[in-house]
């Protein structure tokens, strides 16, 4: 039947489609990291969530993999196909962070850490989610950028959102700024060894707002 | 006369299979934008394809019937009816080819390729009216790309007008009943034009702008109730999933006017050779085999076009109103400027140039552009399977008459 070739032309799903589902695999693994720092921090054991964390990171890859199935098979969207890849790579790399974040506190137990530090850590986690959160509102609104033919009204809905992410990345440069003072301040008293840990793992955490902070800085250059 | 009947009954079920085939080419979009449901959508293209068959599908068939082959030149009347017979068969071949395997090949190319392939093994290369060959041919590349064209203006038309305002919902009210208008002008025109065979000239033209104007009238009056939403948005694509509807009608009757041809062409020239005994009489195109073809593009889109719809609704993206109009109203207006003179065209080939057009204009999610391939490979292969199947056919035949 012709009917087949509006099949073949409108696919059922579209590579935006998937991004968004892509960024709501991300969304969920960066909302496990913060049961999984408070884990953590309680010393109870985390090899669970890792590996569920893990398992999640797979199911994106896999999506990854469709997307960039569907745009060699000339399947075309607003976008340059490059601008997506991109993106992609972007994107994919923070659900990567998160598992590498995830992986690394199973390696290993840092002794003498105080409330005030873990309350700073949880600060800087919860700081994170919520750049994450924007950002997946930002891909989750471009279906409706392209259903209402990038009217201006959304494009500055999606600027704001960037600007959240934004204001986000100042306040954990703040944070961090915090933690590292906290992370000199004890190099007496703590296993040199525990700071250097604990530093690269915090470090992940603020390197994950920063990329969040870059991704959404292309998505919205390339939605202009 | 026996070879009348059997020939009619080919021409019938060949309506069928384009009815069939086709539905999804007016109605796809307007299924897919849920702007009417798969059984309004079956209904209203059975009736209006009929319509569009019957009264303006004369000029397109006269172009398949004489304008390919020149009648002058065959002498024998049976190598006429032989040859448009062959014709006839080759193209239901290829028809049923397409269906089966799901590819994009046109009937309007296949009944053209038959014509030219019998009238060369029949009477020789001279026997085939070049330059209308040419005009036909290079409509086959300017209908998508007309289609393109208005598709990309039309959308970004909308975007501009009404998406990019301030306030959407009151610039659709505004904008809206004049694209009805427009649509109900045109086809005015093209009724006064081929249905009541009146010249375009200040008549016509002023009635098809008064009927215009009346639709833009109570277009503006049913908009202007539409009440705002939370999501102005979502009210402008309900504006234009009303509109959609005029605009699927359209499509209906333009693909009814343009594809009657290919089933009802090659009759008409049987017909005239056995009503008259002589080629090339001027004998014209009784109505009622117009209304034969309609009827059988009709009875193929409510007897099978439920479950192609179905096939259509159920797996394809959901599109837009705002999309599906424009690509509905690019189709229609190019495939009926394209029966006005006279020119076979490929509705499947002019909708899929009006959808790239609205993906150019960053107006869908997501397109598939492969189908551009198979469209160009089935341009390059269907005119010369066509006619060589057609020729193969006119040598057996013409022993049996």
């Amino acid at each position: 039947m012709k009917s087949a070739f509006f099949i073949r032309m409108f696919p059922k799903e579209t590579p935006i489609q998937l991004l968004i589902e892509h960024a709501a695999v991300l969304e969920e693994i960066s909302r496990l990291i913060k049961p999984l720092m408070e884990a953590y921090f309680n010393n109870e054991d985390i090899h669970e969530r890792m590996k569920f964390i893990s398992k999640r990171e797979s199911d994106a890859d896999e999506i990854k993999f469709q997307i960039r199935r569907m745009l060699s098979q000339s399947v075309r969207t607003p976008f340059a196909v490059k601008d997506i890849l991109d993106y992609l790579h972007l994107q994919d790399s923070l659900i990567d962070r998160f598992e590498d974040v995830a992986k690394k506190l199973s390696l290993n137990k840092v002794e003498g850490l105080d409330d005030y530090i873990k309350d700073k850590v949880m600060e800087l986690v919860d700081q994170v989610i919520q750049s994450i959160d924007y950002l997946e509102d930002m891909i989750r609104e471009v279906r409706k950028v392209i259903s209402y033919s990038f009217a201006s009204k959304l494009l500055k809905k999606e600027a704001n959102n960037y600007v959240k992410i934004e204001d986000i990345e100042n306040r954990v440069d703040d944070l961090s700024i915090e933690i590292g003072k906290w992370i000199y301040s004890k190099k007496k008293e703590i296993n040199p060894l525990d700071l250097v840990f604990f530093r690269e793992t915090v470090l992940i955490l603020v390197h994950i707002t920063d990329r969040a902070e870059n991704t959404a800085e292309l998505l919205k250059a390339f939605l202009k | 006369m026996t070879i009348l009947i059997i020939a009619a009954v080919i021409g019938f079920v060949m309506s069928m299979a384009i009815g069939a085939n086709d539905v999804a080419n007016s109605m796809a979009t307007a299924v897919g934008a849920k702007a009417i449901t798969i059984k309004q959508a079956v209904i209203i293209a059975a009736l209006l394809e009929f319509t569009g068959a019957f009264f303006f599908g004369k000029m397109v068939t006269e172009t398949i019937r004489k304008g390919i082959v020149d009648p002058s030149l065959i002498k024998e009347p049976k190598i006429m009816i032989a040859g448009a017979f062959a014709a006839l068969v080759a193209a239901a071949i290829w028809v049923f080819v397409s269906t089966f395997f799901a590819l994009p090949i046109s009937t309007t190319h296949s009944i053209v390729g038959g014509m030219a392939g019998f009238g060369i093994v029949a009477v020789g290369w001279h026997a085939i009216n070049w330059g209308k060959m040419l005009f036909i041919v290079s409509s086959w590349f300017l209908s998508p790309l007309l289609g393109g064209i208005l598709a990309y203006l039309v959308f970004r038309f909308i975007s501009w007008a009404i998406l990019h305002r301030e306030f959407p919902l009151n610039a659709a009210k505004k904008v809206g009943p004049f694209l009805i208008g427009i649509t109900v002008f045109i086809v005015m025109l093209m009724f006064f034009s081929k249905a009541l065979h009146m010249d375009i000239n200040s008549k016509p033209l002023l009635w098809s702008s008064l009927f215009g104007l009346a639709a833009t009238a109570v277009s503006f009056f049913v908009l202007k109730r539409v009440k705002p939403r939370n999501d102005e948005y979502q009210a402008v694509e309900g504006i234009f999933r009303r509109m959609q509807v005029v605009t699927s009608c359209y499509v209906s009757l333009s693909h009814g006017a343009n594809d009657v041809a290919n089933a009802i062409g090659p009759l008409a020239a049987i017909y005239a050779v056995v009503t008259t005994g002589v080629v090339g009489a001027q004998a014209g195109i009784p109505k009622y085999l117009l209304g034969l073809g309609g009827l059988g593009i009709a009875l193929g889109v409510a007897v099978l076009g439920y479950r192609v719809m179905q096939t259509v609704g159920d797996n394809i993206t959901e599109l837009n109103n705002t999309r599906g109009f424009s690509i509905d109203f690019s189709t229609a207006t190019t495939v009926f400027l394209a029966s006005v003179f006279g020119l076979p065209v490929s509705s499947s080939h002019t909708v899929v140039g009006s959808i790239v057009g609205v993906g150019m204009a960053r107006g869908l999610e997501a397109i598939n552009l492969d189908i551009i391939k198979k469209i160009a490979l089935s341009w390059l292969l269907t005119v010369p399977l066509a006619a060589g199947t057609a020729a193969l056919l006119f040598k057996l035949f013409i022993g049996w008459f």
